[in-house]
């Protein structure tokens, strides 16, 4: 790869010289390899005094500056202006300051200084120096690389262009000589070399603070050419390590020697291309930006997913269900209160009971019920409700309504009973059921109109004051009666609950509480004369707590279909009309 | 071209990102409608499925109204449930729809002071109307209600 050494003519306009003919390409040529530059610069041929060159760069640079300062002939009367400098900080494609070169090959942009080159080269040939750069002939300092033996060396390796082509061999130059390089981009960028594809500006120049085109600082009050602005390090296939940076920033209009104001490309601007977005790459080549559109939806999604089940592993139930072991066979007698349950406050309460056990359902009887009026009572406060022997039709209820609380919505679900009105309500109570529940049903209709008034409360009440629960029983007994005078009352005995629920500490009810409810209300409906319905006998299992069968496992207090439906039967087969009397 | 490719497969693949969360709307078949709803909600209570002749009077709602009708109810110790009601026309559709609103409304004033945790399921309860069906579904665990519900178009 020989013909890639040379460093010329780049594939980007920074550093590719003015566009000139093949002609001028091999005179220049020519001139290198026949023309001994000192010859040149050492043979005026227009009598003029040649211009003094030192190897200080620094006494270069100030050179421009009227002889009477320097106290050698000026060579021209050209005043010394930033103009006349030349091109600053600009490194040649090898490394070398372009005050060892002729200057104008570092010009960047090439605009402007294509003239001043073809002088050149041409003063070079005539050895009229003075005619070809007016403004730069000190600043330029003929100078060609040239091996100790005189004989021009061969330029170094651009560090910016690997795929350079030696000068004559070049095609790309040659082509680019007949058609324009088709690398360089109106706004100043450039393709990127073939191996890579795509577009790529035209690197930033790094950011001095001192002289680059000289080195080391530049005396105070004098204007720092800041030929470099800040740029990031060049990256990709441009960079290799040691190389010199190519400056891309032009000097300002004033500083720029060819004259004429160079094309400026806004910071933001991208070719025309809008936003500018390096987008990173896997390996050679670029993320596509639907693909980094996508892995970032992901992200958030994922982040969303982890925020949410974050969210939902802090959250605490507000209520929990308690959870009930199986029921193990503990037979707890009935009648045997265990340490620690009653109380002598509770004591005192049910001492109206006679037993707190559950009474065993007495044997029905004509003479447990009499007339007293238009009703059929019973005869003595132990008066339950019998069982008969025959059940009767769901129109028996047809005039009949049931008042109380949860257990009575569960029995308008199950029972099947639907032409039996259903007056509940969630945790309803005895003592407010007046403010509660809507009884208009029972206030408004015909006072003749129910046959049979079925009340059911207690179980929500039973952790409150017995008497206070009976009281308000009775109250509520007697004002049913004021509004439905020929209906037969019942009281629904207060239901078991499971052995789980009676262990439990956290809850109200108990078995020994609810029996001495229950037996408070078998004395309320001796008093009041109503009929008292006992379906906890019906609903305990051999060891006194409600039936696995019929109880609602998630709370031990309600019941399953299968409850409801029992206690629906119940009714069938437990009620009170005219037979009664007779049997 | 190689990008335009790259760039439409990758616009596909968003797109079926995207309605892939969302899930193409089922259409709304009552008996589909509940077996889904018990499959898929978190339902605490043994729910049952209430006779026909206790629907309307359970919930309130005139029978004239609806065609048919699929409910499951509770043990009454929890407010879980599910109604379905076909409305004749879209009247009774709205008229279905106040009666159910009516009753969860209750429920939930009954249920503030004895069990909150349901007046919290009652509150976040889907009662809405899909197409000629007014649904209600009540379940302690009211995000998978929700989540059932709005499967349905």
């Amino acid at each position: 790869m020989e013909n890639r050494e040379s460093s010329y003519y780049r594939r980007d306009g920074a550093s590719r010289p003015p566009q000139r003919d093949s002609a001028a390409s091999r005179r220049e040529s020519a001139l290198f390899t026949e023309l001994p530059i000192d010859s040149v610069r050492r043979t005026p041929s227009s009598g003029r005094p040649e211009p003094e060159y030192t190897e200080n760069a620094t006494e270069n640079r100030r050179s421009a500056r009227p002889a009477a300062e320097t106290g050698r002939a000026a060579p021209r009367a050209v005043p010394y202006t930033p103009q006349s400098r030349p091109a600053q900080g600009y490194t040649d494609y090898t490394g070398y300051y372009n005050n060892r070169r002729p200057q104008q090959r570092q010009e960047p942009y090439g605009g402007g200084s294509a003239a001043f080159t073809e002088i050149s080269w041409d003063a070079l040939r005539s050895g009229n120096l003075e005619q070809s750069a007016p403004g730069n002939r000190r600043a330029a300092p003929v100078q060609p690389q040239t091996d100790p033996y005189g004989r021009p060396v061969q330029p170094r390796r651009d560090p910016y262009c690997q795929t350079a082509q030696p000068r004559q061999t070049d095609p790309y130059y040659n082509a680019v000589q007949q058609a324009g390089d088709p690398c360089r981009r109106s706004d100043g960028g450039y393709r990127q070399p073939y191996a890579t594809g795509g577009y790529r500006a035209a690197p930033q120049p790094p950011e001095q603070e001192s002289d680059p085109f000289y080195g080391g600082s530049l005396p105070q009050g004098e204007a720092q050419p800041r030929a470099f602005a800040a740029s990031p390090r060049p990256r990709g296939d441009y960079y290799r390590p040691g190389a010199v940076r190519r400056p891309t920033q032009r000097p300002a209009a004033g500083q720029f020697s060819g004259g004429g104001t160079p094309p400026r490309r806004p910071p933001s601007d991208n070719g025309g291309k809008g936003f500018s977005f390096r987008l990173p790459r896997i390996g050679k080549n670029r993320i596509h930006p639907a693909f980094l559109l996508i892995a970032l939806i992901l992200v958030g999604l994922l982040i969303f997913g982890i925020v949410k089940l974050v969210q939902k592993g802090n959250e605490k139930p507000m209520y929990t269900l308690p959870s009930y072991a199986p029921v193990t066979a503990t037979p707890r007698p009935a009648d045997t209160p265990q340490p620690g349950e009653a109380t002598p406050e509770a004591s005192a309460e049910v001492s109206m009971t006679p037993k707190p056990t559950a009474e065993p359902t007495p044997t029905p009887s004509g003479a447990k019920a009499q007339r007293d009026g238009d009703l059929i009572v019973p005869a003595d406060w132990g008066a339950i409700v019998p069982e008969r022997t025959n059940a009767v039709y769901d129109s028996h209820f047809d005039r009949s309504c049931m008042i109380g609380n949860s257990l009575v919505e569960g029995f308008r679900m199950w029972s099947g009973m639907t032409n039996m009105r259903c007056i509940y309500g969630t945790g309803a109570v005895v003592n407010n059921v007046l403010g509660t529940l809507d009884l208009s049903p029972v206030t408004l209709n015909d006072p003749d109109y129910y046959t049979d008034i079925y009340l059911m409360f207690g179980l929500n009440e039973v952790g409150t004051d017995v008497n206070a629960f009976v009281q308000s029983y009775r109250e509520l007994i007697a004002y049913i009666r004021e509004h439905q005078t020929k209906a037969n009352i019942y009281v629904i005995s207060v239901t078991p609950v499971t052995q789980q629920v009676d262990a439990d500490p956290n809850e109200v009810q108990s078995m020994e509480r609810i029996n001495a409810f229950n037996s408070a209300l078998r004395q309320l409906c001796a008093d009041e004369k109503c009929w008292y319905l006992d379906i906890y006998s019906m609903l305990v299992d051999e060891y006194g707590f409600l039936s696995s069968d019929y109880a609602y496992a998630g709370d031990g207090k309600h019941f399953e279909k299968s409850g409801y439906v029992a206690w629906a039967n119940y009714m069938k087969t437990h009620y009170v009309d005219e037979g009664l009397l007779t049997e | 071209m190689k990008k335009t490719v790259a760039f439409l497969l990758a616009i596909v693949c968003l797109a079926a990102l995207l309605t892939g969360c969302g899930g193409p709307k089922k259409t709304m078949e009552p008996r589909a409608f509940v077996d889904d709803v018990l499959a898929n909600a978190n339902f605490t209570d043994s729910l049952n499925q209430l006779s026909d002749d206790v629907v309307a009077q359970y919930y309130g709602v005139d029978s004239a109204d609806y065609t048919s009708a699929i409910a499951y109810g509770g043990t009454a110790a929890t407010a879980e449930q599910i109604a379905v009601f076909e409305a004749k026309d879209s009247a009774a559709a709205e008229r279905i729809l106040s009666a159910l609103q009516t009753f969860v409304a209750e429920k939930v004033e009954a249920y503030k002071s004895y069990g909150p945790a349901a007046a919290m399921s009652l509150e976040n309860a889907p009662v809405k109307i899909i197409g000629n069906c007014v649904v209600a579904v009540v379940c302690a665990d009211s995000d998978s209600a929700v989540k059932v519900v709005d499967q349905y178009a």
